[in-house]
């Protein structure tokens, strides 16, 4: 375990005995818990974009003015429809959804029209290839992008931004600047939260929040792996450990647990045209086994420690997001704790006045896919960058509906980020990682990767005063005598 | 003037007519030597187009206003520098008319009379300007043989004998004389071999029409002088094309470049030496006269082979029809009109442009003209046609459809000028019925518009004659050769959109621009122009008798073509009555075919092909009219005339006492091939090869249409004699081949087996060497084509070509195989016969067909397609085969009472008509059905039901019909071969006795009926208050939820990946989904998964929300 925290921690002792800290919680989920009218599931996916820009075209043209220090007038003048720009503007701007044009993505009409004999194609780990193209699109039409400012770009589909520029020969529009909404104004922090760097050091006042995801509980046969998880649950309900430690378990006050807690119970999970012939029965079995260690795994912590829980790919859950949260017929025993929730994926909330915002990692990783170095080689951007991306583009799943699926909800777009948190994470990445993203409004904002326990076998401890982040490994317990 | 008060249009023509005043003012003399033109000028054109005084709100566009300044862009280049006596004029001639006018002879010698027929050639040159070339001087003639007894000076006799009777027989195109000339000339018949010729009647009359009034006299019993009774004449080349007759004589092919040498010619307008002013009379950019025997015709060869910047105008529309009619030209409006126009060589369309009524917002590359009155949008597009000149006019289904529609519509709304579409200003288009009739397409009704000097390509037509096809929606033809889905948006949609906002409106442009681009797309991808310029150009005729006539004629031209330089003339021939009795049914044998010995062979099966089998048993055989000798005429051969008896006891001459016509023809089309395939080879330039690739293949579907000419027995010169004889030489050879395999190739002759011909058909024979190696097989198979190729008289020529390994033979013309032209890999799986193509199969029949002969021939795995069989059938019978594998469909082609049986899509589409008059199909639309299951006793047609109403109802699906109906046929004849009891292997047994019977939520006893919960897990009926699972379940609910969950999740997949599909493939993010693509593989799946996934939550919300 690391030893970064040693002596900063001293557990608030009264009378001998150690009291976990507690810390006004409020979830923030309206949005994402959906009923039966939002899904709107005879829709179609159209109403989606069409509320994304509605609600980010006025950020994202404040933005543009501040950016390229124009006027209300010189904005009004530039900005043009997409159908409108002609050959002769020499200058104008565009605002509108981009879409990126690749044939690698799983083509749903190739699967039918496919050779049913041919091998099936590999699915490929990313949808990139020579000839893709960037697509601005307003409600009037579209314009290819082109220009040296997008080679190497990070853009995805459903990101609304503003272009400037003009049409070349070929009719594509040659990009000479672009602009995106930039962080949303955030909420104050609360009082006792303080970023100057003299304050950075850990308080033994401090309180934390706890980030796991990607338990896995379920995979049979690793004992190492078991082994972690019990580490990891006994070191959260403050079962082992010294009195440093114990003085910090107690200052963690929640723990959020962002999806895939079951390991995959069914290997035939859909991907390619399997898809879409129903699904059969999944291995029932090992289902209800996992369900069970889950609960007993969870019982001890969430008698001393309030647990979120939000589904993930793994989970038994839906698949369109958000997710719903997991049912209480699934975990029975934890449903009956008051310090347990089940949430749905996204989650929201605020605790001790700190907004956090994060998902199980689907928009991370399907946001990868949309570039050819994204699958872990060196240079590549991580889940931490594409967060950051995320938050100035201010949506949560930029990609939902194109390649992520969402309910076709009829008169909102639910993802857009409204508001800045001071948390944001993603669950079930490749790496640990932070960053702390400022905006030019003054915001700060804390964003999490958090790592796929079964991978790295690390948590995540957030302090809620400083908005520092600290990986808990549990990876060399077993290499100790 | 008055522009000043009027509408932008009127002033616009008003300035261009300033413009031509004050050019003939400035020097009215200086055409003759300076000729700079740009548009045609529209002074006695037609009358000024309609124009409401008060008409053009401010951003409405007015009449001229649409092309002011447009016209410029639109129009082809300027015609600057021409010196009429010292530049000599080319052009690559695309249509030819005639027009009977007054002579003109300052150019050279013609008719004496007031009227003369003058032909039109109407064609581009090589820097893209269009031209009219009024050709002068050529005159009408034919022939008939003299009688016996006849000498030359009963010439003049007849010919004011016949003058006379002409004359008092004459209709509306009287002249004074209508027979000019009667020479004597030397011709021989074409029909019957003769030594030698004879004396013929050359016959030139003064105008064409006057021609078959004289040959209807002569034919019926005409008074010679100095004979008793009437005499009836046999006439000949009475009856051939007067633009033909023209081309033939000028030695013009069709689509070949033709020169009017310097000085030879004049521009007009002129005034002729007799003082008749000779205006321009069209909208082509140049107008000019020349003299028949100035102009220079270019054979297509070397620098002519090239081919002009011609332009085509691909148009489609869109009209606001009422619910559940058919949009109607006298009462549903034209709503809009898209265009694209295109230039030969060019790859960037030269115009696309919309004209919308009511306003539409802009299209990012297209222009958009918005109109407030209909009347002024078809003004409009009169004007646009006219301005932008197109050589071409294509679409698709414009010669049923777009045209007749707009001409009707332009009709009933009184929009005068409308009609004036072709180049000759002031002739109107006009709409007529034809029925088509050939061996080739069948009977076919259809519409004809005339368009002087242009071009029509329908493109549907075209598809329908050359590619046989499950579908000819444009969307089915353009995913299946250009590989994209079209968004189809239905036609109750059509008005929802127009009466939308400018919005709406453009959406439904958007879709029209797509529809008038495809068919311009197809005519590239499948190179129909370069091909049918070529086919022009092989056989000598108009590309307009390439789309409007049959095969005939491009036979005829050539025959008439190659007569004319032996001098030989064609006899027209009275048509035998068809039917009973007539030559066309006597016994006339097809093709044979070696009964083929069923089975499926897991050795290399190799096949030999007679090259083109029919061209070269008449080049060897000398078969011909010519060389066919009467059977009466046979004892009287002299000795010394060398002659063969075919099969059929018909006699020909031999290549040795008289060449054949028919042989020299192929012999010249087939060198010809070999000359456009050398030099292919050698061609670098991408246009010019697909210009000769296009030449080959023409050369090769004129050669091989030679043979049905001459059998077809309701054509211009059947001769079955003839096709009887190849037909029959065909089958010998065939037989003969058979024998000569099957005698050399054995064990006795040192063989390791002895061959066996397993079947034969046609140009073909299969054989078993019983080798199982597929070199040897295929060595063997080279050696015997060239052994039994010298039994044969030259040309006739055995190919080995492939191997078939495996091979599947089912029955005659039935059977697949995988084909091997090398032994690494095989080139192909070739099916023939195989009933995949037809649309009243569903797509599951071609589906398991095709999967079963991929697992048999590429696996070949005989049981892992047995149990494929079984495993469809078992997924049938429970219900899990997707429903748009089930769809059939059928066209609605008349209304439900013409029909005598009754018909399941007919009944369908009554019934919807009842249900939802919005939605009632229309004559015309393919009616979609599936077979639901039905009262005991019902009949078929009563159990058809709407795809889309069946999956919104839960309605359940008859899959013992399809199993019995659709799958069990095909399913026998592809396992005959394989398995001894296919039908008990396959359709009986264990995999079919779970069947599913799911509960319709409609319908009969539903409505009585009240619903019970049941179980989730076991069925069992659920009581009161519980909506999950039963006390005895209760353990397990959360399995049971688990897996209704994970359904969710599949169905949310689905439902995501085929919806943002659809997206993609309409372009766009922001906007609903329209099309309704009945074509698309996504159609039903993408309907029926919105019902799966609202079902799949309603049933998890059944275990209750999550609570926490």
């Amino acid at each position: 375990m690391e030893d970064a925290f040693e002596g900063a921690f001293a557990g608030e002792e009264v009378s001998g005995e150690v009291r976990r800290a507690d810390a006004p919680y409020e979830a923030m989920d309206g949005p994402f818990r959906t009923t039966a009218s939002d899904r709107a599931l005879n829709g179609q996916y159209a109403n989606i974009y069409f509320a994304r820009l509605a609600k980010l075209r006025p950020a994202v043209l404040e933005q543009a003015k501040a950016q390229w220090c124009m006027s209300d007038a010189e904005v009004g003048a530039k900005l043009t429809k997409t159908l409108d720009v002609s050959d002769e503007a020499e200058d104008c701007v565009v605002l509108g959804t981009l879409y990126a044009d690749m044939k690698l993505k799983p083509n749903v009409l190739e699967e039918y029209t496919r050779d049913p004999l041919a091998p099936a194609a590999p699915v490929p780990t990313h949808y990139c290839s020579a000839d893709d193209k960037l697509i601005i699109e307003d409600e009037t039409g579209r314009l290819v992008l082109t220009g040296s400012l997008l080679v190497g770009h990070r853009f995805v589909t459903g990101v609304v931004i503003a272009a400037r520029g003009r049409l070349d020969a070929s009719s594509a529009f040659i990009v000479s600047a672009l602009c995106e909404a930039g962080l949303a104004p955030q909420p104050p922090l609360p009082s006792i939260v303080s970023l100057a760097d003299a304050d950075a050091e850990p308080r033994a006042s401090d309180q934390y929040l706890a980030l796991v995801s990607g338990l896995h509980v379920g995979i049979e046969g690793d004992g190492e792996h078991m082994l972690a998880l019990q580490l990891l649950c006994d070191y959260l309900a403050a079962h082992v450990g010294g009195e440093t430690e114990l003085g910090l378990q107690s200052r963690i006050v929640r723990l959020v647990i962002c999806g895939e807690a079951l390991a995959d119970a069914d290997a035939g999970r859909p991907t390619g045209g399997e898809a879409l012939k129903p699904m059969r029965a999944r291995a029932q079995r090992s289902l209800a086994a996992s369900l069970q260690a889950l609960e007993a795994m969870l019982l001890p912590v969430a008698a001393s420690l309030p647990v979120d829980v939000m589904p993930g790919v793994t989970d038994p859950s839906n698949l369109n997001l958000p997710q719903q949260p997991l049912h209480q017929l699934l975990l029975p025993l934890l449903c009956r704790h008051a310090h347990f929730s089940s949430t749905p994926n996204p989650h929201a909330f605020s605790l001790a006045g700190v907004r956090v915002v994060g998902t199980s990692g689907q928009p991370v990783s399907d946001a990868h896919k949309y570039h050819a170095d994204s699958n872990g080689s060196a240079g590549a951007p991580d889940a931490v960058e594409t967060l950051e991306r995320m938050l100035r583009w201010r949506h949560l799943a930029p990609t939902a509906p194109d390649t992520l699926p969402c309910f076709p909800f009829a008169m909102d777009d639910p993802f857009v980020l409204t508001e800045s948190p001071h948390v944001l994470f993603a669950g079930n990445q490749l790496r640990y990682g932070t960053r702390l993203v400022k905006g030019a409004g003054g915001q700060r904002v804390r964003v999490v990767a958090v790592p796929s326990f079964a991978r790295s076998r690390t948590a995540v401890l957030v302090n809620l005063r400083t908005l520092r982040c600290h990986p808990l490994s549990f990876q060399s317990y077993r290499a100790q005598p | 003037m008055s522009a000043a008060k009027r509408a932008g249009g009127q002033a616009w023509t008003d300035s261009k007519r300033a413009r031509a005043q004050a050019a003939d003012e400035d020097g009215p003399d200086e055409d003759e030597d300076m000729i700079d033109m740009d548009l045609p000028e529209a002074d006695d054109g037609p009358p000024e187009p309609y124009l409401d005084d008060d008409a053009g709100a401010a951003d409405f566009v007015t009449l001229g206003a649409a092309f002011m300044g447009r016209s410029q862009r639109w129009s082809r280049p300027p015609v600057v520098g021409l010196l009429p006596a010292q530049h000599a004029i080319s052009m690559q001639n695309f249509e030819a008319d005639y027009r009977i006018d007054r002579p003109v002879r300052d150019l050279g010698p013609g008719s004496s009379e007031a009227k003369v027929a003058v032909l039109r050639l109407y064609g581009v040159t090589a820097e893209g300007h269009s031209i009219l070339m009024h050709v002068h001087g050529f005159l009408p003639y034919f022939y008939v043989p003299t009688w016996p007894g006849f000498d030359a000076s009963q010439a003049a006799g007849f010919f004011h004998a016949l003058n006379n009777k002409v004359r008092a027989n004459m209709g509306r195109d009287s002249v004074t004389n209508p027979v000019l000339k009667v020479e004597v000339v030397r011709r021989q018949s074409l029909m019957h071999y003769a030594p030698d010729g004879g004396a013929f009647l050359m016959i030139t009359m003064a105008l064409p029409t006057l021609v078959p009034t004289a040959r209807r006299l002569l034919e019926g019993g005409f008074e010679l002088p100095g004979h008793p009774y009437g005499y009836a004449f046999q006439t000949f080349e009475s009856n051939f094309p007067f633009v033909l007759r023209f081309m033939v004589d000028a030695q013009l092919q069709g689509c070949a470049w033709l020169s009017a040498p310097a000085g030879s010619y004049r521009v007009r307008p002129w005034t002729a030496r007799d003082g008749g002013a000779l205006n321009t009379t069209s909208t082509c950019q140049l107008e000019l006269d020349v003299h028949y025997s100035a102009l220079q015709a270019h054979s297509p060869e070397g620098e002519w082979l090239k081919v002009a910047p011609f332009s085509t105008l691909s148009v489609d529309i869109e009209c606001a029809g009422r619910p559940g009619v058919f949009p109607e030209a006298d009462k549903d409006p034209v709503i809009q009109i898209a265009n694209h126009v295109t230039v030969h060589g060019s790859a960037t369309p030269k115009l696309r442009c919309i004209l919308t009524l009511d306003h539409c917002a802009p299209i990012a590359d297209a222009e958009v003209l918005s109109f407030e009155s209909e009347r002024d949008m078809l003004s409009a597009w009169q004007q646009l046609v006219v301005a932008t000149d197109p050589d071409i006019v294509t679409g698709y289904n414009t010669l049923n459809f777009d045209l007749p529609y707009l001409i009707n519509r332009a009709r009933t709304l009184g929009v005068k000028t409308f009609p004036l579409l072709g180049r000759i200003r002031g002739s109107q288009s006009l709409v007529r019925d034809k029925t088509f009739s050939s061996r080739q397409v069948g009977t076919r009704e259809s519409k004809e518009v005339t368009m002087d000097g242009r071009v029509q390509l329908d493109v549907l037509q075209v598809i329908q004659t050359n590619y046989k096809l499950r579908a000819y929606s444009l969307n089915a033809v353009s995913a299946h050769f250009l590989g994209e889905q079209k968004e189809d948006v239905h036609h109750s949609i059509i008005s929802e959109l127009q009466n939308g906002n400018a919005d709406t409106r453009r959406r439904l442009a958007v879709y029209c621009l797509k529809d008038a681009l495809l068919p311009q797309r197809l005519i590239d991808k499948l190179m129909l122009m370069i091909n049918n310029i070529e086919m022009a150009r092989v056989t000598g005729v108009r590309l307009n008798d390439l789309m409007q006539r049959g095969q005939q004629i491009k036979v005829l031209s050539q025959l008439y073509r190659k007569a004319r330089t032996v001098g030989m003339v064609i006899p027209v021939l009275k048509r035998e009555p068809t039917g009973a009795g007539g030559a066309g049914d006597v016994g006339f044998e097809g093709a044979t075919v070696i009964e083929p010995i069923k089975g499926y062979y897991d050795v290399p099966i190799a096949t030999l092909d007679f090259a083109s089998l029919y061209p070269s048993i008449m080049m060897a055989h000398n078969l011909c009219y010519s060389t066919l000798v009467r059977r009466d005429d046979v004892s009287r051969l002299p000795s010394s005339v060398p002659w063969a008896k075919s099969p059929t006891g018909d006699v020909f001459v031999t290549a040795e006492a008289k060449k054949g016509l028919l042989p020299e023809i192929l012999e010249e089309l087939l060198s010809a091939r070999k000359r456009a395939k050398a030099e292919m080879k050698n061609e670098t330039d991408p246009l010019r090869y697909a210009v000769l690739d296009g030449r080959q293949l023409a050369l090769k579907i004129s050669a091989n249409s030679v043979y049905g000419f001459t059998g077809a027995t309701v054509g211009q010169l059947p001769c079955l004699e003839i096709s009887a004889t190849v037909t029959a030489y065909g089958r010998e050879m065939i037989e003969r081949t058979k024998a000569e395999v099957e005698r050399i190739y054995t064990v006795a002759n040192g063989y390791e087996h002895d061959a066996l011909v397993v079947y034969g058909d046609t140009d073909s024979v299969m054989i078993k060497f019983g080798t199982a190696d597929l070199a040897k097989a295929m060595d063997l198979g080279k050696e015997a084509a060239g052994k039994v190729t010298s039994v044969f008289i030259k040309p006739i020529k055995l190919e080995f070509e492939k191997c078939y390994f495996p091979y599947l033979l089912m029955n005659k013309k039935r059977y697949a195989g995988l084909l091997w032209t090398g032994t690494v890999k095989h080139d192909k799986m070739d099916c023939k016969g195989i009933e995949t193509v037809r649309r009243d199969n569903c797509s599951l029949v071609k589906e398991v067909v095709d999967t079963c002969l991929r697992l048999i021939l590429i696996e070949q795995n005989v049981h892992g397609a047995v149990a494929y069989v079984k495993g469809i059938i078992s997924d049938l019978l429970m219900n899990r085969i997707d429903l748009s594998m089930l769809v059939i469909s059928k066209a609605l082609t008349r209304s439900a009472d013409a029909f005598d049986n009754k018909q399941a899509h007919v009944e369908l589409a009554a019934r919807i008509a009842k249900r939802d008059p919005g939605m009632a199909p229309n004559i015309g639309d393919r009616i979609p059905y599936v077979i639901i299951k039905g009262p005991k006793g019902a009949k078929a047609f009563e159990k058809s039901e709407d795809p889309i109403f069946v999956l919104e109802n839960n309605i359940p699906i008859d899959t013992q019909h399809y199993l019995e109906h659709q799958l069990a046929e095909p399913l026998k004849r592809l396992f005959e071969p394989i398995l001894e009891h296919p039908e008990r292997s396959l359709l009986e047994g264990e995999h079919t006795r779970s069947i599913a019977k799911p509960t319709p939520t409609t319908g009969g006893l539903m409505k009585f009926a009240k619903v019970t919960l049941q179980c989730l897990g076991c069925k069992t009926p659920l009581p009161a208050g519980s909506t999950s699972v039963c006390k005895s379940c209760a353990d397990k609910e959360p399995d049971i939820f688990a897996q209704k969950l994970a359904d969710v999740s599949g169905c949310e997949q689905a439902f995501n990946r085929l919806w943002t599909q659809c997206q993609r493939c309409q372009g766009d993010l922001h906007k609903d989904v329209l099309c309704t693509s009945r074509d698309c593989p996504i159609y039903y799946r993408r309907k029926k998964i919105q019902k799966d996934l609202s079902d799949a939550h309603d049933v998890v919300q059944r275990f209750g929300a999550p609570a926490w």
